[in-house]
């Protein structure tokens, strides 16, 4: 009997086994390896480094520039777009003025005392048919939270002469500020970023008179780390509504609905809990075409608790798609070290593609094929192709987009910014063009 | 006889094939789970060579029946550690669909997608974690913060409360609700969460919020006072992640080491940025910055001549970079060696001609040795090289005044607050010489800027009012 038992369970463990296994090596066959590259937006980026032919327009001087931020504007409304900066070392605005497409005026000095400006926007404050200047001043440039931020209006006389004015000052560091009716009363009002440093805000200056440059000030949020504001009709209402960035540990991006009259509803659209994410820039742009303006958000500020700045694998650009009744967040790719993100349709085929630039990514990386001037190339079903335009200058933190040749078409002009060794590889202004 | 043994036999090679078969059978299906997830390896360009072979090695592990589960659980590492996130990512879903029981998997990827912000699917992670650990305390801040992010207030207070129910003084917790109350205008809560949150912090966490809580009540002195500790403080320490932070010993990347190390420094983990910084130099020895932040980081715990050995290194691989050499030369002259101090500013000065701060050292040296003359040039120098910094207009000044060069140095005085209007010492310089002077106009002037700048302290501020009382006859009225 036990002979006969082990005979039947011998076959039997044998069947389980053959059974056990048949099943394992068949019931669910191994999938093929996944193949594919870990995300297509952080893939490696194509060359493309003979796209656009560089060329410097500023003057340098013994000092490695700051140029903290340039606006492609139209100055003197000759038809010609035209360059406005700030140098924020020597407290200056400058004018690059395009005297016919692709010429240039020597480097002009618009204002002086500027105490460390580091955005300028242009729009008739005053209403008398010329561009004004808004300069925003945070005059400490490094880490400092004493109450020295400082808002200029620059009032052109109709011939680029201006006459400076500051409409508010003792507040927290100033950062970007942006002109619209805010309240529907038919005058200039200013979106204000304030970065401050341990304490910030968001606010806006309501144009009240009864002197042209009288302003009251109103605060939306209170948090440190303001970079850009944007203003824009976000939901459709016709009344304008103002987009924040806030970085510092917070790393957020609210946008304010405005009601009308003046009053605004507060809205979280989006928040990072890596507290070092590192915003670095928002710009506005119709991205997808849809008619609604989307917001472009790059991350790539690299200072933090190391001895010096450098990239994190989390740097780089990303859109939020405005759907009408909110936002939509979507990774574009990835940029150690991203500033300064801009909409272009770069390659002229009908649909926005985005560039940025990047900063303080290789200070510790000597050897290292940093990309400075990067293009995302835009399929048109919002798929981005990342491109690097350039590796050199470094350390670029402000673009813009203008028309500078006879073909019409964009051309791309940056700054440098320079803070930190080694000092080579420097540009100040440069018109990058195809 | 034969039979018992036999039926033994047969029972071992039963419970071997047995064992075999579940053995294979579960190898094959876990095999097959991390062969489903395993990416494609990413480009290694540039990494370190010890990195690339590592995950070389995982990935054929993770190929291998026996070691499939361990080569994957290793990439995971290794992609996390040294910023392959993406890749990270999809090592986590394999080894989560492995280990469902394991709490580290969710965690450690909701980490990364609430990075970009991802809230939904982070979340639904977090959820898993804390199920799995409801003991750790990371996954559920970080939910709770994301949700804050995402507008959930309610689940955000609910999870916020969570974490006080098992630690009542849980400051980021406290943090968070403090948040909530801010903006739902809740101010008084608000007030009182975050005035504990500084309290249990030393002002590490909260000393932002509660500065503009008080201005917005109109406590302006209690928010003064607060100002008034330091110039820029950035105080914000983010939650400490032990989970997350065990990845830095499979970190090759020295840069993103050395910013860990600067965080737990931050933290007073001081062990452990030591360990970090040290892995740094390890995985890159020619890593100036790495040497330059670990000799701050001794420097700060009083081991200088750890801190010495370092910067001498630092002016070693790169010779033009000049905090290596002011640094050095500093700390020579602080152990009493100005000699040596002396001999590596001038080598300083001989490889990085434009530094300003080798010139304004340069400069202190000449005046305290006598040489006044050269020192004023040598102040001129730092600005003309960096004009913007107040530091060396006030120095320039402040000697200039020494030498009862008054109009001199107060011009120069004047020229640091171009630059830095409120500077506290500049502001009590030119007050007092507007007081002492009896310039009414000047005096007031400053001495308003005086009350705009709550650094300056109160002892200088209160001697400033009894001079300014004894030379005009009456108090000064701010």
């Amino acid at each position: 009997m036990p002979d006969r038992s082990v005979l039947l369970r011998l076959p039997l463990a044998g069947a389980l086994v053959a059974a056990t296994l048949g099943l394992a090596a068949c019931s669910k066959p191994p999938p093929a390896r996944l193949n594919a590259p870990a995300a297509k937006s952080d893939s490696a980026p194509l060359d493309a480094k003979n796209l656009l032919t560089a060329r410097e327009l500023g003057t340098f001087t013994e000092l490695p520039p700051w140029i903290a931020h340039l606006k492609v504007i139209d100055l003197d409304q000759d038809g010609l777009d035209d360059i406005v900066f700030c140098e924020a070392q020597d407290n200056e605005i400058r004018w690059i003025r395009q005297t016919a497409l692709g010429e240039f005026a020597p480097e002009a000095l618009l204002a002086t005392d500027m105490s460390g400006p580091v955005h300028v926007e242009g729009a008739d404050m005053d209403q008398d048919g010329d561009i004004d200047l808004i300069v925003s001043s945070m005059t400490i440039v490094f880490p400092h939270n004493d109450r020295i931020g400082i808002a200029f209006i620059l009032e052109n006389d109709g011939h680029q002469n201006f006459t400076p004015h500051t409409i508010l000052d003792q507040t927290s560091r100033i950062v970007d500020m942006r002109a619209a009716d805010l309240n529907g009363d038919g005058r200039l009002d200013l979106a204000v970023g304030q970065f401050g440093y341990d304490q910030g805000e968001v606010s806006w200056l309501e144009h009240v008179g009864p002197g042209p440059w009288d302003f009251e000030r109103h605060v939306l949020l209170e948090l440190s780390g303001a970079i850009n504001v944007e203003v824009a009709d976000f939901n459709g209402d016709r009344i304008p509504d103002i987009a924040a960035l806030i970085s510092q540990q917070w790393e957020e991006v609210y946008v304010f609905h405005g009601t009308g009259k003046g009053n605004f509803t507060t809205q979280r659209i989006w928040g990072s809990t890596n507290e070092d994410y590192g915003s670095s820039g928002l710009s506005l742009a119709d991205l997808n075409g849809d008619g609604r303006p989307d917001l472009i958000y790059s991350n790539g500020d690299g200072f933090g608790p190391a001895a010096t700045p450098g990239p994190r694998p989390w740097h780089g650009l990303q859109w939020f798609e405005n759907t009408g009744n909110g936002f939509k967040y979507h990774r574009i790719g990835a940029l150690p070290g991203a500033y300064a993100p801009i909409a272009v349709d770069l390659d002229q085929d009908g649909a926005m593609d985005v560039v940025a630039s990047a900063a303080y990514a290789d200070w510790n990386n000597q050897d290292r094929e940093v990309i400075s001037l990067m293009w995302w190339r835009n399929d048109g079903r919002m798929n981005f192709t990342p491109h690097a335009l350039a590796r050199a200058p470094k350390d670029l933190i402000t673009l813009g987009v203008g028309t500078f040749d006879e073909s019409g078409k964009p051309a791309i002009v940056s700054g440098g910014f320079y803070i930190y060794p080694p000092f080579d590889s420097m540009g100040r202004v440069m018109l990058w063009h195809r | 006889m034969k039979s018992p043994a036999k039926l033994t036999l047969s029972a071992v090679i039963v419970v071997l094939l047995a064992a075999g078969g579940w053995w294979y059978s579960a190898k094959s299906a876990a095999a097959a789970i991390v062969v489903a997830h395993l990416p494609a390896v990413p480009s290694l360009t540039g990494a370190h060579a010890e990195l690339v072979e590592r995950i070389g090695q995982a990935d054929d592990d993770a190929l291998s029946l026996p070691t499939a589960r361990d080569g994957l659980a290793e990439l995971s590492r290794l992609y996390h550690a040294n910023g392959y996130l993406d890749t990270a990512m999809l090592t986590y879903a394999g080894l989560a669909e492995l280990e469902p029981h394991e709490p580290r998997w969710p965690h450690l990827h909701a980490t990364i997608l609430a990075g970009f912000g991802q809230a939904a699917p982070a979340v639904a992670l977090w959820d898993q974690a804390i199920e799995l650990a409801p003991d750790y305390l990371p996954a559920q801040l970080r939910r709770a913060d994301l949700l804050l992010k995402d507008n959930q207030t309610a689940a955000a207070e609910t999870a916020y409360r969570q974490v006080l129910e098992q630690e009542r003084d849980n400051a980021w917790a406290l943090l968070g609700l403090a948040r909530l109350n801010l903006e739902a205008e809740n101010w008084r809560d608000a007030r009182t969460q975050l005035e504990r949150v500084v309290a249990l912090t030393n002002y590490n966490l909260g000393y932002d919020l509660v500065v503009s809580l008080y201005e917005r009540l109109g406590e302006t002195r209690a928010a003064e006072a607060i100002r008034g500790r330091a110039a820029a403080s950035g105080a914000y320490r983010d939650p400490i992640d032990p989970w997350l932070d065990e990845l830095m010993a499979d970190c090759y990347d020295s840069f993103r080491l050395a910013l860990e190390a600067g965080a737990k420094a931050r933290h007073g983990d001081n062990a452990t940025a030591l360990r970090w910084l040290q892995r740094a130099i390890e995985v890159a020895p020619n890593d100036v910055s790495a040497h330059f932040q670990m000799a701050g980081h001794l420097k700060s715990q009083r081991d200088l001549e750890g801190a010495m050995l370092f910067y001498r290194r630092c002016t070693q691989l790169d010779p033009q970079f000049a905090d290596g050499w002011a640094q050095l030369s500093a700390l020579l002259a602080q152990v009493g060696q100005p000699t040596q101090a002396d001999r590596i500013l001038a080598q300083g000065l001989e490889n990085c001609p434009d530094s300003p701060g080798l010139h304004r050292m340069n400069a202190r040296r000449l005046r305290d040795s006598g040489q006044v003359g050269a020192a004023l040039a040598e102040f001129r120098t730092a600005i003309r090289l960096r004009p913007n910094e107040p530091d060396p207009y006030l120095e320039l000044g402040v000697t200039l005044l020494g030498m009862d060069r008054r109009d001199e140095g107060m011009r120069q005085i004047e020229n640091a607050l171009v630059w830095d209007p409120l500077n506290p010492t500049g502001l009590g310089i030119l007050a007092f010489d507007a007081i002492e002077t009896k310039n009414r106009d000047q005096a007031d002037h400053w001495m308003s800027q005086i009350d705009l700048q709550p650094r300056l302290e109160s002892t200088q501020v209160n001697r400033l009012r009894d001079v300014y009382r004894q030379a005009f006859g009456e108090p000064w009225d701010d």
